[in-house]
């Protein structure tokens, strides 16, 4: 359906594992050790720095 | 917690780390209770050192595993936190075991990064104290999550719309052109985002009607120079049985709105994290 490359698609599927992983679940209080808001800071920041890398790699316009 | 599949190189490690003080259980997150054990054999948790076990309570089992609190204790985590390829990796090793788990359980309550306990006792509380587990478990049961998303090649919709209303050729030379030229970009500005906004609506409300659930969120903004703008981010939750009918489905949609310049790309399956309510409920 897409027809980026595969080290594109590949971080095209990081960014969308990083957005479910760090951003969406069960968020647990209490006993645990990493807080939401620590959570939520790293997320924002690997998501910049995945969308940016996803640009760089992003091929030309097929013009063929 | 003894542990009996420990490998050689953990073993060394272990030998290593003789003044280490001490493991936590980081929690991936939770399956029927009757899900057997040997569905995490083969994956490596977030500590490769150690094995993933499940911890079974009375109505739901955690997915589990120990951690070094060299590494995932309060200070240290919030030093690797800041280390983009930790962060990658550790990321990459949760979303495999949960990966493990729809794989192997008939049903996955996907927690969010970081749920870390001091031990199993610790665990146990959390299984007792949450009262929804079994509720979520009954409502996933069968199910795994795809990601859609959909974007307009803006530029090339602007043009054909240009070319249609014959205003392709319309050269701005003079004040008054000048004016009409930039009232025609505003028009075709507003014509892309109405047409992406109805083409998310539509594609939202087909994708939805062969799923249990979707959930949309924010659309995320293009980079300056990508020439795709996302209109659509959504999530659906699906039968895991009845991926046909969501694939037919999107490839129905991919096929009418091509020609307008639209894309649509689908991920997964996931387990389903975008239809746990993040917070604790009261």
């Amino acid at each position: 359906m897409s027809t980026a490359s595969p080290a594109l698609q590949q971080q095209v599927t990081l960014l969308e594992l990083v957005d479910r992983v760090l951003n969406k679940g069960v968020v647990l209080t209490g006993d645990i050790t990493l807080s939401v808001a620590g959570v939520d800071l790293v997320y924002v920041g690997l998501r910049l720095l995945l969308a940016s890398v996803a640009t760089l790699e992003r091929p030309p316009e097929d013009t063929s | 917690m003894a542990n009996p599949r420990r490998s050689e190189a953990a073993d060394a490690a272990a030998v290593d780390d003789a003044a280490d003080v001490g493991t936590a259980l980081y929690v991936y997150g939770v399956v029927p209770k009757d899900t057997p054990p040997d569905v995490f054999a083969d994956v490596g948790g977030v500590d490769p050192a150690h094995p993933v076990v499940l911890a079974v309570g009375d109505e739901a089992a955690a997915i589990t595993s120990e951690v070094a609190l060299r590494e995932f204790g309060t200070d240290a985590v919030e030093a690797n936190l800041r280390d983009p390829d930790w962060l990658r990796e550790k990321v990459v090793a949760h979303e495999h075991v949960l990966n493990a788990a729809l794989a192997g359980a008939t049903s996955v309550v996907p927690f969010r990064f970081g749920a870390i306990y001091d031990d199993e006792a610790h665990v146990h509380r959390l299984l007792a104290d949450r009262s929804d587990f079994p509720e979520l478990l009954a409502r996933f049961a069968g199910t795994h999550e795809w990601g859609v998303k959909a974007f307009l090649d803006r530029e090339g919709f602007r043009e054909r719309l240009a070319r249609q209303r014959g205003l392709a050729d319309a050269d701005a030379s003079g004040g008054r052109e000048y004016m009409l030229r930039r009232q025609l970009e505003r028009e075709l500005d507003d014509a892309a985002v109405a047409f992406a906004a109805d083409c998310a609506d539509a594609a939202h409300a087909r994708l939805e009607a062969v799923a249990l659930e979707g959930r949309t969120n924010p659309a995320q903004r293009a980079q300056d120079d990508e020439p795709d703008v996302m209109f659509l981010n959504a999530a659906y939750l699906l039968r895991r049985d009845e991926d046909d009918r969501f694939e037919a489905e999107l490839a129905s949609l991919q096929r009418e709105y091509e020609p307008d310049g639209v894309r649509f790309e689908r991920t997964g399956p996931w387990a389903p994290y975008n239809f746990v309510d993040g917070q604790e409920p009261a």
